[in-house]
């Protein structure tokens, strides 16, 4: 038969499915259900500290005996020890900074931390069976190191997650976490502007009070 | 008309407006205009109203049809047998991607391009196993917009197309002429034959929903807010893929103060 009557007959899309087929009979490299973080041979000491951190997220999210009120403040903790969290919430006001009062500032600090912790955990919550690959490093522009890390879920493709970490003062923090190439923190102060904007651009009150109804709603629907 | 359409969507759907999780590499060649600092820049928006409807439009025909669609089809079909479509689906890409690989002068790119093709052609099944993957050489992708921005091209205003989804109004004629000019597609509008056109369609439509729901959901349950923050997803990925910064790179930081140091 000829090419365009082989594409129109029922034999490509039963080999298209003999191929689903086939695959799904060839073992799955599952690593079963718990998590597993590795890294490179005598890890760089910003490696370690990203492997560490993995591994400490991932005890907390695998907790069972934990309820998610718990979980969640003890990643919040876990992040305030280990994330640059008021670098990262004054970049993420950008030109906006210089607007924020003094007053201000405390509150803000406190509903980026909140708000910042909450969001991982929301993401965290469906988390199961992945494995992170810590696959190496890169010293970028301004004496941050990059390290790349491949994230593995059990289920679908794998996503490049790169993590930006600071040395200074004898204190090593994460300073972005840049996932596909897509920096966080920069696609963060790109939603507090607008926020920020539609409110007038005089005041950051648009965007404290947005961040204040959002984690009441949050508590609001843990209370339940 | 119908068979134009029907090509639009293939390449479009194929590698579509949005991130495309596609692994890139440092580009070999010189061709590519130097990194550029990210500063508070992003999409033009003119027309945001309109823009912010039809973002509104596509995310409830994602909620509740392409979501629960793709829920379905993760069920039953695991990754590996997925990733058999994508790789099918990618494979059908090769000549757009050999032939914009060339137009941006990378020459050992379109090399790349063409011996994956002919591997994975051939020994792979026509193109449902990625064999050249397993010997090094991933996947690379060159569309007709980045080959405008390497051509220097600006982006021009950002553009939100219903169920298409978003891209620069640079890179959503790119796409255009990429599905245009790619010879399935062509086949199958000259042979006049609907149902190839599609069942290419339909897989491309699939790769590409599946490929983003994960992302698209994230975005509009954990954003502040969810227009804003596709917008400036779609740009900062779309300036990596424009300057081929992959996983190994490490250029472009934005500027992180240090205020608890």
């Amino acid at each position: 038969m000829n090419y365009k009557q082989f594409l129109h007959s029922k034999s490509l899309w039963l080999a298209l499915a003999a191929a689903v087929f086939f695959l799904v009979l060839i073992p799955l490299t599952a690593s079963g259900q718990q998590t597993k973080v590795s890294m490179p041979e005598n890890p760089a000491a910003e490696v370690k500290f990203i492997g560490t951190l993995a591994e400490d997220a991932l005890a907390i999210i695998d907790d069972q005996g934990l309820s998610r009120l718990e979980k969640r403040d003890k990643l919040q903790t876990l992040l305030e020890e280990n994330f640059a969290l008021k670098s990262i919430a004054k970049f993420s006001l950008g030109r906006y900074w210089r607007v924020l009062e003094e007053g201000q500032k405390e509150q803000y600090f406190d509903l980026f931390e909140r708000y910042v912790a909450n969001v991982y955990t929301k993401r965290f919550e469906n988390y199961s069976g992945e494995s992170i690959d810590i696959t190496g490093t890169a010293t970028s522009s301004n004496d941050d190191v990059v390290i790349a890390s491949l994230v593995k879920p059990s289920n679908s493709a794998p996503v490049n997650v790169k993590w930006r970490v600071r040395t200074q003062n004898g204190k090593t923090k994460v300073v972005d976490v840049i996932v596909e190439e897509v920096s966080m923190s920069v696609s963060t102060r790109s939603e507090f502007s607008s926020i920020i904007q539609r409110g007038g651009g005089t005041t950051v009150e648009p965007l404290l009070n947005y961040l204040d109804r959002d984690l009441e709603e949050v508590k609001a629907e843990e209370a339940q | 008309m119908k068979q134009f359409l029907y090509s639009l969507t293939i390449g479009l759907m194929t590698f579509g407006s949005m991130p495309a999780f596609a692994d890139h590499h440092k580009s070999a060649s010189g061709a590519k205009s130097g990194d550029t600092q990210i500063s508070e820049r992003g999409y033009s928006d003119p027309i945001e109203p309109v823009n912010r409807f039809i973002f509104g439009f596509n995310q409830l025909t994602n909620e509740y049809v392409f979501h629960p669609f793709i829920d379905g089809y993760r069920f039953v079909v695991p990754y590996q047998g997925r990733k058999v479509v994508t790789n099918f689906v990618r494979n059908l890409r090769s000549p757009e991607n050999f032939a914009n690989h060339l137009l941006q002068g990378d020459f050992k790119g379109a090399g790349h391009v063409l011996f994956r093709f002919t591997v994975n052609t051939l020994t792979g099944f026509g193109g449902l196993l990625d064999v050249a993957e397993w010997e090094g050489y991933e996947y690379r992708e060159e569309d007709f917009g980045q080959t405008m921005a390497v051509w220097g091209v600006a982006d021009g205003p950002y553009i939100v197309m219903p169920v298409f989804g978003p891209a620069s109004l640079r890179d959503g004629l790119g796409y255009a002429a990429d599905a245009y000019a790619n010879p399935f597609g062509r086949y199958a509008d000259n042979t006049d034959d609907e149902a190839l056109g599609n069942q290419l369609m339909g897989l491309g439509l699939l790769n590409q929903k599946e490929a983003l729901k994960d992302f698209q959901e994230d975005l509009y349950q954990n954003s502040v807010d969810p227009y804003v923050r596709m917008r400036n997803t779609v740009f900062q990925r779309r300036q990596a893929q424009i300057h081929d910064r992959g996983a190994e790179s490490s250029s472009a930081q934005p500027d992180i103060p240090s205020y608890d140091f």
